[in-house]
């Protein structure tokens, strides 16, 4: 043991002799296993943003949309009304909420685009959705301030609204929008609660300024059939939900009713006016990309290592041929083989060692600064750190290997009287 | 008493080309505390010789019996152990390790002894003193000059205590001042009763040895002892 710990200081010696080779050495690992480290901690930090936005939407959820269908070319464009019914029918909900096992509750929305007004916000659209109370907790809706649509509202279908934090920090700025009034198309509605923000891959974005009123509001007030004038030509459409999610018991439910309600839905439409989305099979899928992602990255970083070791292997190839006499002297002087092949290995691995720990190093606290570059938040912890370095180890090895041999084989003779 | 080396029939051939015979049933035996100094022209074999009594090399067929033991037939794990504890070289161009420091140097032979740290550095400090470097301890070779350098490698090649000292023209890459000083320290160490086996080709240096071997085309030509010795170690 305390010869194993000769060599190695023998070898820290041999290599502060030499330093500026040394340190060039050492830079390639330092940069391939620093570069290594910054990647991995960009890539579980973006896989898991990914992974949160996707399960907002709710792992035990299908949801389903009404889509236009292709419109048909029936005659010319100028027909001065066009009525356009199609999307899902509570007929289906019916039918799915009764077939369908393991559905643990359900919410309808329905939209419609609408002129919104208040003091603060100059006039625009907005798309206001006619929500059931339920729709916060299935979609697991924070709220931020105030509370959501009751079932009391629902019942008296009152004039209360929810809208986004963004909305409410563009329309009222620092103020409490709680309590304060919109106009939708003419009509008050009162602010009561506001929410963080919408999921994305829900079919809406914040651009559209979403504004979530009762359900049986949208309909008293506003009618199921949305009219729309455009050219002249007034398009009225009649669709009865415009999304439906259902809240699954558990995701092995959501597994077994993806085909059933596919097929409650072809039956019940020739036309394609309806998609169904699964977030799990999403989710899923997402993983299985990543799983992809995470093998390239692997290959990348494996070739970045590998250069990195045959410029190992090539110093101390060219440092075994500069060393031959010492080598020879060594031998001479009572070195066996093995520890001539030890001395050159512990080199070889002390410049990947310390070169492995200076990348890993710099790779701790380098992502955390690559936050507003990348756009997404590194993640780094130790633990996911030990693989890179121990990378860098074993490149030490497998490059250290061939040229300690190549000392150690050398003849003592020759190796005397090299020069 | 057991000579300290006995050649028995040596022979040694290299295999390159044609099979060259550097070595041809060579015998030799050297009892303790002789020192001998072998000659001979270039490619007469006292390098091959060297080489094999040096066990860095072993015969191609015969015995070679170092301190009783026939060392001919050690594997080479054991030959690299027989050189640390029995032998002592000491080489023409000193080689010594041009980044390591004089005590680092002689502290060699310890280092894969497996002697610790501790006991080597003060070990290879009294060889230093006992060489004349006790001011020169942490120089590097380069700062020393030849017959220090000299030095330095006799105090290595004593560090171990060995059972014969092996020098290969000691002298060759020094004036002659200096010369004379290192060969000084040579009858010095005999006369403490030290085996010595000195190649050279220069017949005033061999003059200082107890015997001179004289080497032509791997036999050995002439084997005498030397009666003038004590003549010339003064001159």
């Amino acid at each position: 043991m305390g010869k194993f710990v000769d060599i190695i200081l023998l070898a820290l010696h041999s290599l502060s002799v030499h330093l500026v080779r040394s340190g060039l050495t050492m830079l390639g690992i330092v940069f391939g296993v620093c570069s290594v480290s910054i990647m991995l901690a960009i890539q579980t930090g973006a896989s898991k943003e990914a992974q949160e936005k996707l399960s907002i939407l709710g792992s035990n959820n299908v949801i389903i949309n009404s889509i236009e269908p292709a419109r048909e070319t029936s005659g010319s464009g100028r027909q001065i009304t066009v009525l356009k019914e199609y999307g899902i029918t509570s007929g289906d909900i019916k039918c799915i909420v009764d077939n369908v096992p393991g559905v643990k509750d359900y919410a309808t929305v329905h939209k419609v685009k609408l002129r919104y007004y208040c003091p603060e916000d100059q006039k625009r659209y907005s798309l206001v959705m006619g929500v059931t109370p339920n729709y916060a907790d299935i979609l697991n809706l924070h709220i931020v301030q105030g509370r959501f649509i009751s079932s009391v509202d629902m019942l008296h279908g009152t004039c209360y609204c929810v809208i986004t934090k963004t909305l409410a920090r563009k329309a009222f700025k620092c103020l409490n929008p709680v309590g304060k009034t919109v106009r939708l198309k003419g009509q008050p509605f009162e602010i009561i609660g506001v929410i963080d923000f919408i999921p994305s891959k829900l079919g809406i974005s914040e651009e559209d300024i979403p504004i979530f009123i009762p359900k049986t509001t949208k309909e008293g007030r506003f009618g199921q059939i949305n009219v729309n004038w455009n050219e002249g030509t007034m398009i009225a459409e009649d669709v009865q939900v415009d999304q439906l999610i259902l809240q699954m018991t558990d995701e092995s439910a959501v597994i077994q009713a993806s085909p059933i309600v596919r097929s409650i839905m072809e039956k019940n439409h020739d036309k394609l006016e309806y998609a169904i989305m699964i977030p799990l099979k999403l989710i899923q899928a997402k993983a299985e990309q990543q799983k992809i992602w995470d093998m390239i990255f692997i290959a990348i970083a494996s070739i970045s290592l590998v250069v990195g070791g045959i410029g190992i292997m090539n110093i101390m190839l060219a440092s075994v041929t500069e060393r031959t006499k010492e080598i020879g002297i060594r031998r001479a002087l009572g070195a066996k083989k093995r520890e001539i092949v030890i001395q050159f290995l512990i080199e070889a691995m002390l410049i990947t060692t310390l070169g492995g720990l200076i990348g890993v190093i710099m790779g701790y606290f380098i992502p955390p600064m690559l936050k507003d570059v990348v756009d997404v938040t590194p993640i780094v912890s130790v633990s996911m750190l030990i693989g890179p370095l121990l990378m860098a180890v074993g490149v030490g090895v497998v490059s250290g290997l061939y040229p300690a041999r190549r000392a150690a084989s050398l003849d003592p003779i020759e190796a005397l009287r090299h020069e | 008493m057991e000579p300290v080396i006995h050649l028995e029939s040596v022979t040694k051939t290299y295999c390159v080309g044609l099979g060259v015979t550097a070595l041809d049933n060579v015998e030799l035996v050297v009892p303790e505390g002789q020192y001998v100094a072998v000659m001979g022209s270039s490619g007469s074999g006292k390098s091959t010789m060297l080489n094999l009594l040096g066990c860095l090399d072993r015969p191609t067929s015969g015995k070679y019996y170092l301190g009783g033991d026939d060392v001919s037939t050690f594997s080479d794990n054991r030959l690299s152990e027989t050189r640390n504890t029995r032998l002592g070289f000491i080489f023409q161009s000193f080689n010594l390790i041009p980044w390591m420091t004089v005590t680092q140097n002689i502290e060699i032979p310890f280092f894969y002894k497996g002697i610790s740290r501790r006991k080597r550095n003060r070990k290879s400090a009294e060889l230093a003193e006992m060489v004349g470097l006790g001011q020169r301890m942490d120089h590097r070779p380069a700062e020393l000059s030849g017959g220090q350098m000299q030095r330095v490698a006799i105090a290595r090649a004593l560090s171990n205590d060995p059972l014969v000292l092996l020098a290969d023209e000691p002298t060759g890459n020094l004036d002659t001042d200096t010369g004379n000083e290192i060969m000084e320290v040579f009858s010095d160490l005999s006369a403490r009763g030290k085996t010595i086996i000195m190649v050279t080709h220069e017949s005033h240096i061999a003059e200082h040895a107890d015997r001179v071997v004289t080497l032509k085309d791997g036999r050995i030509e002439a084997d005498i002892m030397n009666s003038r010795k004590g003549h010339h170690t003064h001159g």
